[in-house]
Parts: structure tokens; sequence; C-alpha cells
């Protein structure tokens, strides 16, 4: 009897902006050869996607070196997407994104990651962030 | 990305992309015309493919500093179902005028 093990990727991506578009089409790649029930993942994902990757890149890369790691999944009913980058985070425990955010152009950003996914979580640091989007919705 | 300037009113027309990467040169080319006294901005995205919160950042930024200037931005010849659809997710259309 066949189970369908779900496929982890995994990439480790130099801190620089241009290298966004280059995972995010991968990640649309993927999305678009395996099976899930998530309404509108597309343009969901590449909002949540370019977001925290910026996030990453800006605020957890300082040095020409640092790198940001990325795990992506999926499942029929679920799709994730984990961003942590080697910067100090921030304090996400007390950043409201429903409303106007403190934090500006940082917190614009989570703000609009918030409202495509379904959930949102941050370590403790507040430099790795995990969004979730479920499907049968 | 290129600017055009007729008589007191100008264009600023993007490249494919508003983002990370080019924001400062966004915001350059904008001071520029406020510099000059050109309050009377169209941002023509006929171009424009994506765009993420640092160049809605800028857009609103801008926003507010003609507004505050008592002049006038905004927003023509949006092409791609992306951009709309970003936009329509911020409500835009109720803070800029979209044509």
């Amino acid at each position: 009897m066949d189970n369908d093990q779900t496929k982890i990727y995994n990439y480790i991506i130099p801190g620089q902006a241009e290298q966004i578009t280059g995972i995010i089409n991968e990640l649309l790649q993927i999305l678009e050869s395996v099976d899930h029930n998530i309404s509108d993942i597309e343009f969901r994902l590449e909002i949540a996607a370019r977001e925290m990757f910026a996030n990453g890149i800006e605020y957890g890369c300082k040095s020409p070196d640092d790198q940001i790691v990325v795990e992506f999944w999926i499942e029929k009913d679920k799709i994730v997407l984990i961003v942590e980058d080697p910067g100090e985070g921030f304090n996400w425990q007390e950043s409201n994104f429903e409303i106007e955010p403190v934090l500006d152009e940082r917190g614009r950003g989570l703000k609009m990651i918030n409202k495509v996914s379904d959930k949102i979580e941050f370590n403790e640091e507040g430099n790795l962030i995990k969004i979730t989007f479920l499907g049968g919705k | 990305m290129q600017v055009e300037i007729k008589n007191n009113s100008a264009r600023i027309i993007s490249g494919e992309e508003l983002n990370l990467i080019n924001r400062s040169e966004f915001e350059d080319e904008f001071k520029k015309l406020i510099e000059d006294g050109i309050i009377d901005i169209t941002l023509d995205f006929k171009n424009l493919k994506k765009i993420d919160s640092s160049g809605l950042g800028k857009v609103l930024h801008f926003n507010k500093i003609v507004e505050d200037k008592g002049g006038n931005l905004k927003i023509e010849n949006i092409n791609s179902e992306y951009v709309k659809r970003v936009f329509k997710m911020i409500d835009l259309n109720n803070i800029i005028e979209i044509n």
C-alpha cells in the first residue's frame, strides 16, 4: 500500500535580494507539480514568500556571507514555508499584525504575510518565521 | 525606470519590479521631482509585473508627500494581474487615484 511521503525541500540562499525571484520561481514550480487542495495558493504563496525572503535578507543578513535557510513542504491540505535568517530577530511578541504596524516596512510585510496565510509562527528570537496554508476551506 | 516631465507634471514609468532592490532608485527619482517643485505626478505601471511591501511603502510614502504639498499622485496603466491583486488586497484605490 503506497503512502505519499511528504517531500521536504531545503534551500540555503545567499542573503542578496537578487536571489528572491529565483527561489520564488522554484517554489511555484514545485507547487505546480504537486496535488493539493488549497485555494488560490499561487498568489498567496508568492505574496508571503516575497515578504519573508525580503525581511530575512534585509533585516537578517548583514555581512556578504550571510545566508537564509528555507524549508518548504506540501501536503494535500497543508503547505508550509519556513524562512530562517542569521539576524538577531525582532520583538514579534509585541507586534500586532492586524493594526497599523509600529515597525513600518517590516511591519507592512508581516501584515501582508498575515493576511494571505492561515497561520504564522515565530521562534523565540524572531529570526525564524513559519507560515502555514490550510486546505479544505 | 524612466521619468518624463511635461510642463509642471511628471510621469514615472517603472520597470518590471518595484521592490527591495530598486526602491532607493525609485525614491531618488521622486525626490528630484519634488525638489524641482513638481507635485503633479503619475506613476505609470504599464511595465510593472511584481511589487512587494518595499515598493508599496514607497508609493504610499510618495502619496503622503505629494498630498502634504497640495499636489496629486495617481497611478495608471496597471497591466499585471498580480499587481492588481496586491493593490486590491490593501485597498490602495481608497488611498490613491488609480486609473
